[in-house]
């Protein structure tokens, strides 16, 4: 590792921090590995980020493909291993401890939503000196990276371990309480002085196609909060509320099984999939399949490049024979037996948008369990946010160029501000946001 | 702003802090008055001063050079040396209030002896003579080197001892000390002063100190130290200059145990500086022997922590001074152990009409630190200046003593220390910031005027 740390070249015009949207300041950690100055190493990666942990294990590292190594493709500084190993070592040494503030400042935040957007905003405004309390609609904190990604990329005590931090640090997380519904926004607005929206962008793309109603067909983030929930039952840890009763079961167990959408999430519940034992897996992607090298033409260094990637799932599937992953397909209909899906109907989709069926290409696939993982289009904003007046954008996300929304007092931060995105994002968003929060009840209560 | 008075403002002091923040508020059309229990100018700065304040001998010599000490607008005559003795320094001061012509706002030969703030937030001072006049805004320049901190708890012995026990603050002249027995306790300026002093007159000085101290010459290398040129930068980081600073005092001076002072616990920067040029010259002569600190008086005697006995006539404290108000109620404002909450060592975070000028002990002169204070507080009474929020002011004073609990000695010396040039430098950066919130707010002005002008001077 240090090994790695000496290969970064400290370069003039670091590009990596153009890479990373936290600006992490990769260089100078890679400097201090390298010269075995762990305890350095971590402070300056908390200076800019929250929550290493979780950007080390998830993060695509915009980074990495930003390096300027990478010109030779596939030779960049391995700066999410560098990252990990920094956070792991300082957890591993007791260096990570709650930071709470000198003093308190006398104002209250609401935080509506503990992904990693509101635990990081939680996070900086606790430390500034706010009282923070963290509304949390489901059992346990941390969002999508709680119950959309599985354990096998991050484990859940990874969570629980930092959120310990902001718990000792003084912020308070209330579970199980649906704001918009438990509680209604105009309360939060009159106890708090201010409240932060980090609800994430949660409403499923869905396909309105015929056989759409029949039993089978379902939303990866259903399929995975189920599978997620139960390995918690499994083997923990146990979450700090309780999980709501009789949800149904999605199994995949001894069934073929179609994945919609060529993503991350696709990626998760296929890796689910076939550790549960599915038959058969096939991941079905509606755009065509990108190149295997960097297209210098469309997406050049340092750009992040629009190329082929075996997703850790497929390659898992590949080895036992049991995946299929398709490129430029179109779902046409669905279709089954006593109400239940049996069968998928596609076709070759064009090139170009809308992707239409090429005529003649028609085929079906054997499908017991279909899983939407299509991409989410805004976040839900029918409850809460129509209750609080906020304005959407034009793409449905709530409407706040400067972390402020169009309601006095409520900000936004992470996926349900800037529409589905990375984890890395998620933290920036919330730091950021906690700023302008911060500067907001400064200019509030100046003299 | 016109037709709308400006506040009425008090200041307490005509020392070096309250006549500059006097001749700014001047300056900008308030209606202020300024109480000195003296005849004069100058505060501690004038050698038996009938206020009793001053902490002058015969012989001070100022310890950081008329460069850094002068006014921004105001530089001390040329003819003075380096390094001027405290009559002309008083004579500086003087000069600068009738340069400014602000001695008419100046009521001399008024104490303030009890200050209330009533229920309407307006000041209530009660005089010398038992009148009472209010004012919207209260100014407190009465300095912090006038009331002697004795060594506490007192040394066993002290109440049977059968020499003389002085504070620094009641030493005058070396030639009270001809041909006694004289201890010296501490290691500050004082300490470092007198002890010199007396090893000219005295028969034996014993200067027993409980702590090691850098001792900064007054010149290095042909010029007056703190004149160096840019080690001060508030730009480089303090550990860079703490080091190039701490390498040019030791390859100057050398180490401080080599003339048989105990070696420093500390850093350099780490505690307020000790600037003597003559302390270690008379050590190496053998007029000023070093014992470590005192453990008991006996009799005629005093018995050092290793043991050694020696006979003294005279001992004296120099051990610092406490902060304190005595015009204010003790529970409404005070500074136990010397600690006092001050946003940037001037606003008080919840009395937005109460302001402290020269409540701070700069590695460098107060004089302009003080000067820039009154800019700030006449800035922020005219409306051009706000405050940053009440939290923010709170986490800044919290931030700030624990960044001096981290760096300096812990002692009660070390509760109200600020880098000379960092504090301005820092200063002009918030009062910027601080600009640009009262235009966008409106140029409001804080504190109302609420007390009937009584056109005192002007």
């Amino acid at each position: 590792l240090a090994e790695q740390g000496a290969r970064c070249m400290d370069c003039g015009v670091p590009f990596c921090h153009n890479g990373c949207p936290l600006g992490n300041l990769i260089p100078e950690w890679n400097d201090l590995v390298y010269r075995d100055d762990w305890s350095a190493a971590i402070v300056q990666l908390h200076a800019t980020n929250n929550f290493p942990e979780f950007t080390g294990r998830l993060c695509p590292a915009p980074c990495e493909a930003a390096c300027v190594l990478e010109i030779r493709e596939g030779d960049s500084v391995t700066i999410k291993g560098i990252e990990m190993s920094i956070i792991d070592r300082a957890w591993q040494e007791g260096w990570v401890v709650p930071e709470p503030p000198r003093c308190e400042s006398g104002r209250s935040v609401a935080i509506v939503g503990s992904g990693p957007a509101g635990l990081a905003a939680a996070q900086q405004l606790r430390r500034a000196g706010h009282r923070v309390v963290c509304f949390e609609r489901d059992e346990a904190p941390g969002g999508l990276i709680r119950f959309g990604v599985p354990d096998f990329k991050i484990e859940k005590h990874v969570i629980d371990r930092r959120v310990q931090q902001l718990v000792d640090e003084g912020v308070e997380l209330r579970y199980g309480v649906d704001v918009g519904v438990d509680i209604s926004g105009e309360q939060l607005k009159s106890e708090f002085d201010a409240v932060v929206l980090a609800i994430g962008s949660r409403v499923p793309r869905d396909l309105d196609l015929p056989g759409r109603g029949l039993d089978g067909i379902h939303f990866a983030m259903d399929y995975l909060y189920g599978r997620n929930r139960w390995v918690a039952e499994q083997l923990g840890p146990q979450p700090p509320g309780a999980p709501p009763a009789d949800l149904p079961t999605i199994s995949a167990e001894g069934k073929h099984v179609i994945v919609i959408g060529g993503g991350d999430t696709g990626a998760d519940c296929i890796g689910n999939a076939i550790r549960e034992g599915a038959l058969s897996v096939v991941q079905l992607e509606l755009l065509p399949e990108p190149p295997e090298h960097r297209p210098d033409d469309s997406t050049p260094w340092p750009l992040w490049p629009q190329k082929y990637r075996l997703s850790y799932a497929m390659e898992e599937a590949l080895e036992i024979g049991r995946g299929e992953q398709d490129f430029s397909v179109v779902t046409t209909h669905f279709s089954g037996v006593d109400g239940k899906v049996t069968t998928q109907h596609i076709a070759q989709a064009a090139a170009e948008p809308p992707f239409a069926p090429v005529p003649g290409t028609e085929r079906e696939l054997k499908a017991e369990l279909v899983l939407l993982a299509a991409g989410f289009i805004h976040p839900e904003t029918d409850g809460l946010v129509a209750e609080l007046g906020c304005q959407l954008d034009g793409r449905g996300n709530v409407e706040a160029p400067t972390y402020g929304t169009s309601e006095a007092g409520v900000f936004v931060a992470g996926d349900a501000r800037r529409g589905q995105s990375l984890i890395v994002w998620a933290i920036e968003e919330g730091r950021q946001c906690a700023r302008m929060v911060h500067k907001y009840l400064a200019a509030q209560s100046a003299n | 702003m016109v037709g709308q008075q400006l506040p009425r403002v008090a200041i307490i002091g005509a020392g070096s802090s309250g006549i500059t923040a006097l001749k700014t508020l001047v300056e900008r059309g308030f209606d202020v008055t300024c109480f000195e229990a003296s005849d004069r100018i100058g505060g501690t700065w004038v050698y038996e001063n009938s206020n009793g304040t001053s902490a002058c001998y015969r012989d001070l010599y100022i310890n950081t050079s008329r460069l850094r000490m002068a006014y921004s607008d105001y530089p001390m005559p040329e003819d003075y040396p380096d390094y001027p003795n405290h009559t002309q320094i008083a004579a500086y001061f003087d000069d600068y209030v009738d340069h400014f012509g602000v001695r008419n706002w100046i009521r001399f030969q008024t104490s303030v002896s009890h200050a209330a703030r009533l229920s309407d937030g307006t000041w209530e001072l009660t005089l010398g003579d038992g009148s009472s006049e209010h004012f919207d805004a209260l100014l407190v320049a009465n300095g912090h080197h006038w009331d002697p901190r004795w060594p506490e708890p007192a040394f066993a012995g002290s109440d049977s001892f059968q020499g003389e026990q002085m504070h620094a603050h009641s030493y005058m002249r070396p030639d009270s000390l001809d041909g006694k027995d004289v201890v010296v306790l501490g290691i500050g300026n004082s300490a470092m002063d007198i002890s010199v002093e007396a090893s000219y007159t005295a028969e034996n000085v014993y200067l027993a100190a409980r702590r090691g101290a850098h001792i900064v010459p007054k010149y290095m290398f042909g010029k007056p130290t703190d004149q160096l040129g840019g080690w001060a930068n508030p730009r480089i980081p303090f550990k860079l200059r703490q080091m190039v600073v701490a390498k040019l005092i030791n390859t100057y001076v050398g180490k401080v145990t080599n003339f048989g002072l105990p070696e420093p616990d500390h850093q350099f920067g780490e505690a307020h500086p000790t600037v003597s040029s003559r302390i270690l010259d008379r050590i190496t002569h053998g007029a000023i022997k070093v014992k470590p600190n005192i453990r008991r008086l006996d009799g005629n005697e005093v018995e050092f922590d290793d043991g050694s006995r020696v006979h003294a006539d005279v001992v004296i404290y120099c051990t610092g001074y406490k902060i304190s108000f005595p015009f204010f109620d003790e529970d409404f404002i005070s500074a136990p152990d010397n600690r006092i909450d001050l946003y940037r060592r001037v606003f008080h975070p919840e009395i937005k009409n109460l302001f402290f000028i020269g409540l701070l002990q700069p590695l460098g002169a107060v004089m302009p630190l003080s000067e820039a204070q009154g800019r700030w507080v006449a800035d922020y009474l005219a409306g051009d200046y706000q405050l940053p929020a009440d939290f923010e002011m709170r986490s800044f004073i919290a931030d700030d003593m624990a960044k001096m609990q981290k760096r300096y000695v812990a002692s009660k010396r070390h509760t109200i220390q600020v880098d000379f040039d960092d504090y301005l430098y820092d200063l002009a950066k918030e009062v910027a910031a601080g600009e640009a919130r009262a235009a966008g707010s409106g140029n409001r002005r804080p504190v109302d005027a609420l007390v009937a002008h009584e056109g005192a001077a002007a």
